[in-house]
Protein backbone atom coordinates (compact mmCIF):
# COMPACT_ATOMS: atom_id res chain seq x y z
CA UNK A 1 0.00 0.00 0.00
CA UNK A 2 1.59 3.30 -1.05
CA UNK A 3 1.57 6.59 0.78
CA UNK A 4 -1.25 7.86 -1.44
CA UNK A 5 -3.51 4.95 -0.55
CA UNK A 6 -2.77 5.25 3.17
CA UNK A 7 -3.54 8.98 3.11
CA UNK A 8 -6.69 8.35 1.06
CA UNK A 9 -7.81 5.70 3.52
CA UNK A 10 -7.11 8.10 6.39
CA UNK A 11 -9.18 10.84 4.75
CA UNK A 12 -12.08 8.46 4.10
CA UNK A 13 -11.85 7.11 7.65
CA UNK A 14 -11.95 10.57 9.23
CA UNK A 15 -14.87 11.62 6.96
CA UNK A 16 -16.74 8.44 7.83
CA UNK A 17 -15.98 8.80 11.54
CA UNK A 18 -17.33 12.37 11.52
CA UNK A 19 -20.50 11.24 9.75
CA UNK A 20 -21.09 8.21 12.01
CA UNK A 21 -20.53 10.22 15.22
CA UNK A 22 -22.84 13.01 14.07
CA UNK A 23 -25.50 10.58 12.86
CA UNK A 24 -25.46 8.74 16.20
CA UNK A 25 -25.70 11.98 18.19
CA UNK A 26 -28.58 13.42 16.14
CA UNK A 27 -30.47 10.13 16.23
CA UNK A 28 -30.12 9.99 20.02
CA UNK A 29 -31.27 13.59 20.37
CA UNK A 30 -34.27 12.87 18.17
CA UNK A 31 -35.21 9.79 20.22
CA UNK A 32 -34.71 11.58 23.55
CA UNK A 33 -31.76 9.34 24.56
CA UNK A 34 -29.32 12.19 24.89
CA UNK A 35 -26.70 12.71 27.57
CA UNK A 36 -24.20 15.58 27.88
CA UNK A 37 -21.70 13.51 25.85
CA UNK A 38 -24.23 13.34 22.98
CA UNK A 39 -23.79 17.08 22.39
CA UNK A 40 -20.03 16.63 22.47
CA UNK A 41 -20.42 13.89 19.84
CA UNK A 42 -22.56 16.22 17.73
CA UNK A 43 -20.01 19.02 18.03
CA UNK A 44 -16.99 16.85 17.27
CA UNK A 45 -18.74 15.18 14.34
CA UNK A 46 -19.89 18.51 12.92
CA UNK A 47 -16.38 19.94 13.13
CA UNK A 48 -15.04 16.79 11.46
CA UNK A 49 -17.55 17.03 8.62
CA UNK A 50 -16.84 20.73 8.14
CA UNK A 51 -13.15 19.95 7.99
CA UNK A 52 -13.71 17.15 5.48
CA UNK A 53 -15.85 19.22 3.10
CA UNK A 54 -13.74 22.41 3.19
CA UNK A 55 -11.35 21.45 0.33
CA UNK A 56 -14.29 20.84 -2.02
CA UNK A 57 -15.33 24.50 -1.68
CA UNK A 58 -11.95 26.18 -1.85
CA UNK A 59 -11.07 25.99 1.83
CA UNK A 60 -8.29 23.94 3.35
CA UNK A 61 -8.75 21.10 5.78
CA UNK A 62 -6.60 20.83 8.87
CA UNK A 63 -5.20 17.26 8.99
CA UNK A 64 -4.94 17.30 12.80
CA UNK A 65 -8.69 17.94 13.13
CA UNK A 66 -9.47 14.95 10.90
CA UNK A 67 -7.14 12.78 12.97
CA UNK A 68 -8.63 13.96 16.27
CA UNK A 69 -12.17 13.30 15.04
CA UNK A 70 -11.22 9.84 13.79
CA UNK A 71 -9.47 9.04 17.09
CA UNK A 72 -12.39 10.39 19.13
CA UNK A 73 -14.88 8.24 17.19
CA UNK A 74 -12.67 5.17 17.50
CA UNK A 75 -12.26 5.60 21.27
CA UNK A 76 -15.95 6.41 21.65
CA UNK A 77 -16.94 3.28 19.71
CA UNK A 78 -14.82 0.89 21.79
CA UNK A 79 -15.48 2.76 25.04
CA UNK A 80 -19.23 2.57 24.58
CA UNK A 81 -19.03 -1.08 23.53
CA UNK A 82 -16.84 -1.92 26.52
CA UNK A 83 -19.14 -0.03 28.91
CA UNK A 84 -22.29 -1.78 27.71
CA UNK A 85 -20.70 -5.20 27.20
CA UNK A 86 -17.75 -5.56 29.59
CA UNK A 87 -15.31 -8.41 28.92
CA UNK A 88 -16.32 -10.07 32.20
CA UNK A 89 -19.79 -10.71 30.77
CA UNK A 90 -18.72 -12.15 27.43
CA UNK A 91 -18.86 -15.80 28.47
CA UNK A 92 -22.02 -15.57 30.55
CA UNK A 93 -25.45 -16.46 29.26
CA UNK A 94 -27.08 -13.53 31.02
CA UNK A 95 -25.15 -10.25 30.87
CA UNK A 96 -27.18 -8.70 33.67
CA UNK A 97 -25.76 -11.13 36.27
CA UNK B 1 -39.65 50.52 -11.77
CA UNK B 2 -38.42 49.17 -8.43
CA UNK B 3 -41.52 47.02 -8.10
CA UNK B 4 -40.90 45.61 -11.58
CA UNK B 5 -37.30 44.77 -10.66
CA UNK B 6 -38.42 43.03 -7.49
CA UNK B 7 -40.97 41.01 -9.42
CA UNK B 8 -38.34 40.12 -11.99
CA UNK B 9 -35.86 38.89 -9.36
CA UNK B 10 -38.61 36.94 -7.58
CA UNK B 11 -39.60 35.39 -10.88
CA UNK B 12 -36.04 34.37 -11.67
CA UNK B 13 -35.70 32.80 -8.21
CA UNK B 14 -38.62 30.52 -8.92
CA UNK B 15 -37.40 29.78 -12.42
CA UNK B 16 -34.17 28.34 -11.05
CA UNK B 17 -34.43 25.15 -9.14
CA UNK B 18 -32.55 25.55 -5.88
CA UNK B 19 -31.83 21.85 -5.68
CA UNK B 20 -30.05 21.88 -9.03
CA UNK B 21 -28.33 25.18 -8.23
CA UNK B 22 -26.76 23.61 -5.13
CA UNK B 23 -25.65 20.58 -7.09
CA UNK B 24 -24.30 22.58 -10.03
CA UNK B 25 -22.29 24.88 -7.77
CA UNK B 26 -20.98 21.99 -5.66
CA UNK B 27 -19.83 20.04 -8.71
CA UNK B 28 -18.21 23.13 -10.24
CA UNK B 29 -16.46 23.88 -6.94
CA UNK B 30 -15.00 20.43 -6.43
CA UNK B 31 -13.84 20.27 -10.08
CA UNK B 32 -12.28 23.73 -9.73
CA UNK B 33 -10.56 23.35 -6.37
CA UNK B 34 -9.66 19.66 -6.56
CA UNK B 35 -9.02 19.09 -10.28
CA UNK B 36 -6.82 16.03 -9.71
CA UNK B 37 -9.30 14.25 -7.48
CA UNK B 38 -10.33 11.07 -9.28
CA UNK B 39 -13.17 10.10 -6.95
CA UNK B 40 -14.81 13.54 -6.91
CA UNK B 41 -18.23 12.09 -7.74
CA UNK B 42 -18.27 9.91 -4.60
CA UNK B 43 -16.94 12.78 -2.49
CA UNK B 44 -19.53 15.33 -3.57
CA UNK B 45 -22.30 12.71 -3.45
CA UNK B 46 -21.26 11.88 0.13
CA UNK B 47 -21.10 15.55 1.19
CA UNK B 48 -24.38 16.74 -0.32
CA UNK B 49 -26.31 13.62 0.74
CA UNK B 50 -25.21 14.18 4.36
CA UNK B 51 -26.29 17.83 4.12
CA UNK B 52 -29.68 16.81 2.74
CA UNK B 53 -30.10 14.33 5.59
CA UNK B 54 -29.35 17.12 8.09
CA UNK B 55 -31.89 19.29 6.31
CA UNK B 56 -34.59 16.63 6.68
CA UNK B 57 -33.57 16.01 10.30
CA UNK B 58 -33.98 19.73 11.13
CA UNK B 59 -37.49 19.74 9.63
CA UNK B 60 -38.53 16.51 11.36
CA UNK B 61 -37.16 17.46 14.81
CA UNK B 62 -39.03 20.80 14.77
CA UNK B 63 -42.19 19.05 13.59
CA UNK B 64 -41.76 16.70 16.56
CA UNK B 65 -41.32 19.68 18.88
CA UNK B 66 -44.59 21.16 17.63
CA UNK B 67 -46.44 17.88 18.21
CA UNK B 68 -46.26 16.21 14.79
CA UNK B 69 -44.78 12.82 15.62
CA UNK B 70 -43.39 10.95 12.65
CA UNK B 71 -42.73 7.23 13.24
CA UNK B 72 -39.18 6.32 12.31
CA UNK B 73 -37.17 3.13 12.17
CA UNK B 74 -35.08 2.43 15.27
CA UNK B 75 -32.63 -0.42 14.74
CA UNK B 76 -31.40 -2.57 17.59
CA UNK B 77 -29.53 -5.52 16.19
CA UNK B 78 -25.85 -5.04 16.99
CA UNK B 79 -24.03 -4.94 20.35
CA UNK B 80 -22.84 -1.41 19.53
CA UNK B 81 -25.23 1.45 20.15
CA UNK B 82 -23.11 3.60 17.82
CA UNK B 83 -23.72 1.26 14.85
CA UNK B 84 -27.46 0.89 15.59
CA UNK B 85 -28.04 4.58 16.08
CA UNK B 86 -26.02 5.84 13.11
CA UNK B 87 -27.56 3.22 10.81
CA UNK B 88 -31.04 4.21 12.01
CA UNK B 89 -30.26 7.82 11.13
CA UNK B 90 -28.85 6.81 7.75
CA UNK B 91 -31.95 4.74 6.90
CA UNK B 92 -34.44 7.35 8.11
CA UNK B 93 -32.84 10.53 6.86
CA UNK B 94 -30.11 9.76 4.31
CA UNK B 95 -31.46 6.82 2.31
CA UNK B 96 -34.22 8.80 0.52
CA UNK B 97 -31.59 11.25 -0.69
CA UNK B 98 -29.12 8.55 -1.71
CA UNK B 99 -31.76 7.33 -4.14
CA UNK B 100 -33.00 10.78 -5.17
CA UNK B 101 -29.53 12.24 -5.72
CA UNK B 102 -28.41 9.26 -7.70
CA UNK B 103 -31.49 9.26 -9.94
CA UNK B 104 -31.65 13.04 -10.45
CA UNK B 105 -27.95 13.87 -10.68
CA UNK B 106 -25.62 10.98 -11.47
CA UNK B 107 -27.74 8.49 -13.40
CA UNK B 108 -26.93 8.65 -17.12
CA UNK B 109 -24.44 11.48 -16.30
CA UNK B 110 -27.25 14.01 -15.89
CA UNK B 111 -24.87 16.24 -13.93
CA UNK B 112 -23.17 17.25 -17.21
CA UNK B 113 -26.40 18.88 -18.46
CA UNK B 114 -27.10 20.44 -15.05
CA UNK B 115 -23.64 21.98 -14.82
CA UNK B 116 -23.96 23.24 -18.39
CA UNK B 117 -27.35 24.82 -17.65
CA UNK B 118 -26.18 26.58 -14.47
CA UNK B 119 -22.62 27.41 -15.41
CA UNK B 120 -22.52 31.14 -14.65
CA UNK B 121 -23.34 31.17 -10.97
CA UNK B 122 -22.50 34.29 -8.98
CA UNK B 123 -23.46 32.90 -5.57
CA UNK B 124 -21.75 29.96 -3.87
CA UNK B 125 -24.94 27.99 -3.30
CA UNK B 126 -23.16 24.76 -2.39
CA UNK B 127 -20.91 26.30 0.24
CA UNK B 128 -23.71 28.34 1.82
CA UNK B 129 -26.01 25.32 1.85
CA UNK B 130 -23.41 23.10 3.53
CA UNK B 131 -22.51 25.72 6.13
CA UNK B 132 -26.13 26.51 6.91
CA UNK B 133 -26.98 22.81 7.32
CA UNK B 134 -23.97 22.06 9.56
CA UNK B 135 -24.57 25.07 11.79
CA UNK B 136 -28.37 24.80 11.58
CA UNK B 137 -28.42 21.14 12.62
CA UNK B 138 -26.11 21.73 15.57
CA UNK B 139 -28.02 24.81 16.74
CA UNK B 140 -31.32 22.96 16.32
CA UNK B 141 -29.98 20.08 18.44
CA UNK B 142 -28.89 22.42 21.23
CA UNK B 143 -32.05 24.55 21.07
CA UNK B 144 -34.28 21.47 21.03
CA UNK B 145 -32.43 20.14 24.08
CA UNK B 146 -32.91 23.42 25.93
CA UNK B 147 -36.58 23.78 25.00
CA UNK B 148 -37.40 20.21 26.00
CA UNK B 149 -35.44 20.60 29.28
CA UNK B 150 -32.99 17.86 28.38
CA UNK B 151 -29.88 20.00 28.74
Amino acid sequence: MGNYSISKFGTRFSEGAGAVTTYMAYNDIFNGNQHPITYLDAGVGTVGLGNALAPAFGGSSVPVIGQIVALYSWVRFWGELGYNHPVSTWFRDDETK
Amino acid sequence: MMKQNNLKSLNSLFMYNLYYLIWADSIQSIRKYQPNKKDWKISIFFIITIMHSFNLWIIVIWLKYFGVDIPLIDLNFSPSHMIDSSLSFAINFASPFILLNYLLIFRNNRYIKIVEKYKDLKIKYGLYYCLSMLIGAFLSAVLYGILTHQI
